[in-house]
């Protein structure tokens, strides 16, 4: 058989390092199964010298770093587990020299070695600290730790010294050893998984160590202006106790008893038991309506974000509507929603100064700016403001000054609140308390009760005087802003502000919500953006697409190629139903019935990329990332969309981990390393894009690195998500965390 | 496929890439290593069904088949003969 074997020193590749460290794996969980099991001595002490021999050739070059990490990682771990006490180490001592000698080598080998070691070492450690009730605060920083959990890694920081001998400076080390110790407290559940499958060798263990090594966000100074979508979110969480305050305002509003209330929704929701395609209000005219629709999305939706630009309230002048806002107002608050600040242009801004962009280069541009929103903005935020002294008479320095022509008359902002009802996919939300009356929601984790833009008092309510002399809101461009508040904006004046902020040369131009901009300020939007465009930075736009609404404008400014970047969510189906002719999405869909669902929205993504002739794409789709660039991408870039990806997931979460939205006990009983469910379904779209790409014999290129494929022209990336959350009843989604996520990305990559 | 015999199993294995879904090539050495580690147990009970060491050494050293049959493979010597997996690695690098 040793005919059939590659030959001594034949040129190494990423197989043959994938087969080594699958059988390095189940050597070193036999080693830890607690039987005597020792391998031999001579085998390990080869190893290292053929990856010694192999690193001073030059060999690895052009084999993606990880496979060789995942190798010296594993040898690492052996020589550990073979060096406690009941082990005869002596045995043993030539094999840990040469691997101390080996990460010697270059410097990113001596890390891995303190990676692996910290991260054998910590879990242990950790069990302990952890039954003796301590807990741990967010921190980016060793220093911002408590001292009980500084001195528990500087314990670990020296096991692993004295072990290895690697000479690391102290703030790399200690660098590591607060992400190892994050990943290890947040993700007890996945440590110490038995899992030696090819699975584990070649995708989950490559994307765990690219998780840990690409967080660092390294500010791109690049100027930027975000603009258009902002407003308030508020979160709540739907339990038995929502329901309850719920069934009670709307029996009080319609006059009838909780009970009955109850009845006539559960007869509602059998009802569409006996529908094959079930159908809900769309037109919400009752307390009654909106009732019914949120528990008729929650039961019928698979995915639950289908129902998002569906769900909307409409935010007509008829007062019953405002009736059923202030209803809903009612009880987020008495249920304690907690509101802050959304929409992608907002969070996006927000999240690239805090990520240590200088705040002189980042501007952002919303339609209307009310004392609800400014108060949640940073205070060094430059937000384009037309209304000078608008807020207090005190522009204050983060005024981002504007000249507009005409005189403007100051009246007061409208509002957007948007209601983020989250819930637990698969746990029965009950909301009759006497009957046990429930629906179990599939896999959907929230609905989103959108409105547009109202006027608010300040107890919450909606302002009905003013709502009266302003009856219909319009947004008139990007500049625009809305047209009750300033009536007196022409669209020269429009043109303007474009030809303004053109001169301050951007960088990028990020353009969110987009769709929802009112049909009569296409035309003068697009002359904004072809101006922004035409400025003499050049600035490539990226934009953000929200909803299903306007998709055949979206087309129109892609196909005019003033898209240089987009990125969508669920949309992807609907867009791609747009794109193609009706006959050929037909066939498509039939193609794509019997494969996954990572498959088959890479493939939609695919279709709306190569048919709107896009030079990148960015999906974040439920289980994973895709991202799809234009023609055949070198591996170095291909290295560097991965890596904005995975920077852009980690610092996104941790910045919404420190504004408090999640817990960090929540984030440790819901959060994995990564996300189980996305590297499934990485895998078996890797699979099948391998089969399509004529790549047969290995899905490890494409699920690692991407493939090309050139029926499309098109590199394709899937990167899996990082993050599990909706587990829990209890717990709140992050929101606006897959956005942000793309925002953050643009940024680095376009 | 309980009921194919090792050789056979091994030939669907290692037949040619495009005549065999990646699924169905993974499922099979599953079985192949089922069948291992169920030997390994009770070795009277499946002697005729064990792979032998040189079988899964050709899987391991097929170029021409996934990477993650071969890791399969591997994995699947390692579990029952640690010294032969980690001399084939060897020999491999």
């Amino acid at each position: 058989m040793s005919g059939i074997l590659t030959e001594k020193g034949n040129a190494m590749d990423q197989d043959t390092l994938f087969v080594v460290a699958a059988t390095l794996r189940v050597e070193y969980k036999k080693i830890g199964d607690g039987s005597d099991y020792r391998p031999p001595p001579q085998s390990l002490v080869k190893i290292v010298a053929r990856l010694a021999e192999h690193a001073a050739q030059g060999a690895f070059a052009g084999i993606p770093d990880e496979a060789v990490e995942n190798i010296i990682a594993l040898l690492w771990q052996i020589a550990w587990a073979l060096s406690q006490p009941s082990r005869g180490p002596e045995a043993y001592t030539l094999f840990v020299d040469q691997l101390k000698a080996l990460c010697r080598l270059p410097q990113a080998w001596s890390f891995v070695a303190y990676e692996a070691l910290a991260a054998e070492i910590l879990p242990g450690e950790l069990k302990a600290w952890i039954a003796a009730g301590k807990t741990v605060a967010p921190a980016t920083s060793f220093n911002e730790l408590d001292d009980d959990t500084q001195v528990l890694l500087r314990g670990v920081d020296q096991q692993v010294i004295s072990f290895t001998g690697v000479d690391l400076p102290e703030d790399v080390r200690f660098e590591c050893l607060l992400f190892v110790f994050f990943d290890c407290y947040l993700g007890q559940k996945e440590q110490g998984s038995a899992d030696s499958s090819a699975y584990r060798t070649v995708i989950r263990e490559c994307w765990q160590r690219r998780f840990r090594k690409h967080r660092r966000y390294i500010p791109t100074g690049k100027r930027v202006l975000l603009a258009y979508s902002g407003g308030l979110d508020y979160s709540v969480r739907l339990n038995a106790n929502w329901f309850s305050k719920f069934i009670a305002k709307v029996a009080s509003a319609e006059g009838k008893t909780p009970a009955l209330i109850s009845r006539e929704v559960a007869d509602f929701l059998d009802s569409l038991d006996d529908q094959p395609s079930p159908s809900l209000p769309t037109r919400i005219r009752t307390p009654s309506d909106l009732l019914k629709a949120l528990l008729g999305y929650i039961k019928i939706t698979n995915t639950g974000r289908s129902a998002i630009s569906r769900c909307d309230i409409d935010t007509s002048s008829a007062e019953e509507w405002w009736d059923i806002v202030d209803l809903l107002n009612e009880i987020v608050q008495e249920t304690g929603g907690v509101a802050g600040a959304g929409g992608a242009a907002v969070t996006g801004a927000e999240t690239l100064l805090t990520l240590g962009e200088p705040p002189e280069k980042i501007n952002l541009v919303v339609p209307a700016l009310p004392p609800s929103l400014l108060r949640l903005l940073s205070a060094n935020l430059l937000v384009a403001n037309l209304l000078v002294g608008w807020y207090g008479g005190a522009p204050g320095a983060r005024t981002l000054q504007f000249f507009v022509p005409s005189a403007l008359p100051t009246y007061r902002h409208p509002e957007i609140h948007n209601t983020i009802i989250a819930f637990a996919p698969g746990a029965k939300i009950v909301f009759c308390p006497h009957c046990g009356a429930g629906v179990r929601p599939r896999n959907s984790d929230r609905v989103i009760v959108r409105n547009r833009f109202l006027y608010y008092e300040a107890n919450g309510r909606v302002d009905r005087a003013t709502q009266q002399r302003n009856a219909a809101f319009k947004v008139r461009s990007l500049f625009g802003f809305d047209s009750s508040i300033n009536p007196g904006l022409t669209p020269a004046d429009c043109k303007s502000l474009a030809k303004q902020a053109a001169s301050r040369e951007y960088d990028i131009v990020v353009i969110a919500g987009l769709q929802s901009l009112d049909k009569s300020a296409r035309q003068v939007t697009e002359e904004e953006i072809k101006w922004l465009r035409g400025g003499s930075s050049h600035p490539k736009i990226h934009v953000e697409v929200s909803g299903d609404a306007s998709l055949d404008w979206l087309i129109n400014l892609a196909r005019n190629c003033y898209i240089d970047s987009l990125s969508l969510g669920e949309e992807v189906s609907q867009l791609c139903r747009a794109v193609l002719p009706p006959d050929e999405f037909v066939r498509l869909e039939r193609s794509l019935a019997r494969k996954s669902g990572g498959f088959s929205s890479a493939i939609q993504a695919l279709e709306v990329a190569k048919r709107l002739d896009l030079p990148r794409l960015y999906g974040h789709d439920k289980d994973m990332d895709i991202i799809i660039r234009k023609g055949e991408l070198n591996p170095a870039q291909v290295a560097v969309e991965i890596r904005a990806a995975l920077v852009a997931k980690w610092v996104v979460l941790r910045k919404l981990m420190s504004r408090g939205q999640i817990s960090l006990s929540e984030a440790r009983d819901n959060m994995t390393q990564i996300k189980e469910e996305g590297l499934r379904a990485l895998w078996e779209a890797a699979e099948e894009l391998s089969t399509l790409a004529g790549l047969p014999l290995s899905t490890a290129t494409p699920a690692l690195d991407g493939v090309y494929l050139k029926d499309y022209d098109r590199t394709i990336i899937l990167v899996p998500q990082r993050w599990v959350y909706g587990a829990l009843q209890d717990q709140l989604r992050i929101v606006g965390a897959g956005d942000t996520t793309s925002v953050v990305s643009a940024v680095l990559v376009i | 496929m309980d009921t194919m015999d090792t050789r056979e199993l091994l030939r669907s294995i290692t037949t040619s890439a495009d005549a065999i879904p990646p699924q169905w090539r993974l499922q099979l050495i599953e079985e192949l290593a089922r069948r291992r580690r169920a030997a390994a147990i009770n070795p009277a009970n499946h002697l005729s069904v064990l792979p032998g060491r040189g079988e899964l050494q050709a899987v391991i050293g097929n170029r021409a088949l996934p990477t993650e049959v071969r890791c399969q493979a591997a994995a699947v010597l390692a579990e029952t003969d640690g010294r032969s997996a980690l001399a084939t690695c060897v020999d491999l690098l």
